[in-house]
């Protein structure tokens, strides 16, 4: 195998696709890039942590010279070390008897040749069972989703997140037991395929980096026990977790009858600034809500308060106070890219309820303060 | 302003050691024990030593201590007697309670020691020497069981006066019987001193506590560290440091508890039994203590004494059994198969739950299993109740009722003999 290429192309590509292999593994074999340079020209790049799997091919991979169609296997963090540190605009990659040299003018770097056969077989993207969304809004689903995914559950569902794709309509759900992220979006769905799979969470935020181009159409294949996306720049293929991911629409409180709106920025700037007193672990802000007016506050055990009025607040029922840990509202409210969020309560001790646009809900749980 | 009659500079210190505390108290169950050579041990099929002996049974030569099997052979006629931990307890809290009657300032310094601060008390019960003696009687009448009681103006004299005259002594010893009576005494006689520092300070030449006070600290900081500038400050009897009632005690850091295996087992099943025992145990007491904790660790010691311990911090403070046990069981899963060197037999499991929470914390609901969790927690609270009243033992987990098998297969099992075929 030889070919020769951009060295910024070959950088970025072994960066990406190294994102997937894991730093040790039982099986060595996977610590490495699988490089595949085919006769008709073009590279393609795969790796895989026999969870998640990603194989690269666009982003000026087509474009590469093949002088000697092969493949190869590299060691991912050194091979992508090589390539980012290298000089020279140009770089070549070559197999040689039972070595591979990397090389650019004024450097050469050899390594033995690990057996590509070895490799474990990557699925490839097929069109059967294949729905379509907009990368654009995949990747502002996933973002308004994956913060609330668990991580390290015992119950191994709740690690990933729910891809329910019913008609054209597609829903990302993602929870930790304590507050749950629900988006709704659309996809073309003309073989109508019906799935609900639980995609691991690492294979949604690696989905999320390969969709580069907002316009570009995302094709999902729906699998019985893997899930491949297609995007420009890879193919990402991903196991699924087993089990059972609770039911979601059980969660959404049904009986909040005490609404109140405010826009998304004030009540975010309030709430970090409440909880700067607050200590570590056992965190909770004290929302104190009046008619057309939200305090926040929040104490320490050494005695230090703080209070902070959120500006624009609008409520017109019974005041209420209500207690949550902070960061459940702050990841929250990063993401969710509407100006105004509105919240609904029942009571201090029942679950709140968060709405932005028509298509984003999210539910939390309060903490109960010990009153003293 | 003070009566004068009882005006004292010296602080009046007692210390309560309870003679063959383990030894007495089975007596007490069983009187056929009385009057013949008692030694309380662990399970007796397996290796265990003798935690405590009556006095019979030590004119044999046999203390606490003294491997089981030498024990036999000293003394073949003996009865052994398995140890039952809540017994005693119940009996040193009790014990405590009556010693709470002398004062209000009461240190549970061990399961069979305690100190009283009667500086202020003594006058209402005709001075210390008849303090300590009403203190025996009211033990003696209550429980059948005998008290040795040491009075001093400290803890170190205190505790050496108490062994003075036991079993079933009363001594004191005040300032001015330090260069008497105190520092004759060999070193040790001293409270803080074991067979081993003793055995290193006779080989320095010194024998008396007198002599120890003697040798500059910088000396005996230089051979024993920090213990060496601790016993050089007890040494010339002086010591200030106060009895800590109980109420007083400091809110714990860690709940934990820990278990040896009667015999070192590599039974998953097994092990993960003994998780679920420890858990609760914790989960138990995090609720007595009315606070939740965060960071589960698991201590593992393996057949060869190598221990790991692990800890994992979790979302949310926790006090439930089955939260404390899911945690566990996760590191010990992770653990064993990380490595063939942890898939040995396994010696002893300890379980703790730290990072309590604090009266700001807030307890963080779930929107998930609600019904399920509302259920568990009124069981668990049946439980607790039940245990309150009828002991520890009054309710358990059903997979933790001992099965009645024959103990020879129940042994094997536990040694991991047939968990091969068992997988199979």
């Amino acid at each position: 195998m030889k070919f020769r290429c951009e060295t910024k192309v070959l950088a970025d590509s072994l960066a990406l696709v190294g994102s997937v292999v894991p730093a040790r593994s039982p099986k060595p074999v996977l610590e490495n890039i699988k490089l595949v340079a085919s006769a008709s020209g073009g590279l393609e790049l795969m790796a895989t942590d026999l969870e998640v799997g990603l194989r690269c091919a666009g982003g000026g991979l087509a474009e590469v010279e093949v002088e000697e169609p092969g493949e190869v296997l590299l060691p991912a963090a050194q091979a992508s070390n090589i390539a980012r540190e290298a000089t020279t605009k140009d770089i070549s990659v070559a197999t040689e008897e039972s070595k591979c040299i990397i090389s650019y003018t004024g450097a050469s770097y050899d390594f033995p040749c690990d057996n590509s056969a070895d490799f474990p077989e990557m699925p490839g993207f097929s069109d059967k069972k294949a729905v379509t969304v907009a990368a654009g809004e995949l990747k502002t689903m996933i973002a308004r989703t994956v913060f609330a995914a668990a991580q390290e559950q015992a119950r191994y569902a709740l690690n990933g997140i729910l891809f329910s794709l019913k008609g054209e309509v597609l829903r990302l759900v993602a929870t930790d037991g304590r507050r749950l992220a629900l988006v709704k979006g659309k996809a073309i769905n003309k073989g109508g395929v019906a799935a609900e799979p639980i995609i691991p969470t690492k294979a949604m935020a690696l989905l999320e980096k390969l969709m580069v181009n907002p316009e570009e159409k995302v094709k999902v294949e729906m699998g019985d026990n893997q899930v491949v996306v297609q995007t420009a720049a890879g193919t990402l293929s991903t196991r699924l977790i087993e089990g059972q991911f609770p039911n979601y629409e059980e969660v959404l409180p049904k009986d909040c009858d005490k609404t109140m709106t405010v826009p998304t920025a004030k009540l975010h700037s309030a709430i970090r600034r409440t909880a700067l007193i607050t200590a570590g672990e056992s965190r909770s802000v004290r929302f104190s809500i009046k008619k057309d007016a939200l305090l926040l506050s929040s104490q320490s055990l050494e005695g230090r308060h703080a209070a902070v009025e959120a500006e624009g607040a609008k409520y017109d029922a019974e005041p209420l106070d209500i207690a949550f840990n902070p960061d459940f509202f702050t990841d929250m409210l990063k993401v969710v890219g509407d100006e105004e969020v509105t919240v609904s309560f029942k009571d201090s001790t029942s679950a709140a309820l968060v709405k932005a646009g028509k298509d984003y809900t999210y539910v939390v749980m309060p903490v109960q303060l010990q009153e003293t | 302003m003070p009566d004068p009659n009882c005006w004292t500079t010296e602080r009046v210190v007692l210390h309560v050691d309870m003679d063959a505390f383990f030894a007495s108290v089975e007596e007490l169950c069983d009187p056929a024990l009385v009057g013949r050579p008692v030694m309380v041990c662990g399970n007796r099929d397996t290796r265990t030593v003798v935690a405590a002996a009556n006095y019979q049974a030590r004119k044999y030569g046999i203390s606490a201590g003294t491997p089981l099997g030498i024990a036999k052979a000293k003394c073949p006629g003996g009865t052994f007697v398995e140890g039952d931990p809540e017994k005693y307890v119940y009996a040193s809290l009790r014990m405590n309670d009556v010693c709470r009657q002398f004062s209000p300032v009461v240190e549970r310094y061990s399961i069979d020691e305690s100190f009283l601060d009667i500086t202020g008390t003594a006058k209402f019960f005709g001075g210390p020497l008849e303090t300590g003696r009403r203190l025996k009687q009211r033990i003696k009448n209550e429980f059948g069981l005998t008290v040795s009681v040491g009075i001093g103006p400290n803890k170190i004299l205190a505790k050496t006066a108490s062994k003075l005259e036991k079993p079933d002594g009363l001594a004191m010893l005040t300032e001015a019987d330090i260069p008497r009576r105190f520092h004759p005494m060999p070193v040790s006689e001293m409270f803080g001193i074991g067979d081993r520092t003793a055995e290193k300070l006779e080989k320095l030449g010194v024998e008396t506590i007198g002599e120890l006070a003697a040798v500059p600290p910088e000396v005996l900081g230089r051979i024993f560290g920090v213990v060496g500038r601790l016993i050089h400050a007890a040494a010339p009897g002086r010591d200030a440091s106060p009895i800590i009632a109980e109420a007083e005690t400091p809110p714990p850091k860690s709940v934990g508890n820990s278990y040896t295996l009667l015999r070192d087992s590599n039974d998953e099943d097994h092990l993960l039994r003994v998780l679920l025992g420890l858990a609760s145990k914790v989960g138990r007491r995090l609720r007595e203590h009315g606070t939740r904790g965060r960071t589960v660790t698991l201590t593992i010691r393996f057949y060869d004494f190598t221990t790991i311990a692990r800890a994992k911090s979790l979302p949310i403070h926790i006090d439930r059994d089955k939260q404390i046990y899911d945690a566990a069981r996760a590191i010990f899963i992770c653990q064993r198969s990380k490595s063939p060197k942890y898939q040995v037999p396994i010696r002893l499991l300890g379980v703790s739950v730290s990072g309590l929470a604090d009266q700001q914390t807030g307890s963080q609901g779930s929107l998930l299993d609600r019904n399920y969790w509302s259920k568990y927690d009124g069981m668990i609270r049946a439980a607790d109740h039940i245990r309150d009243r009828y002991g520890e033992r009054a309710t358990t987990w059903a997979c933790l009722v001992r099965r009645a098998e024959n103990p020879r297969i129940l042994s094997r099992k536990m040694a991991g003999l047939n968990s091969e075929t068992r997988r199979n």
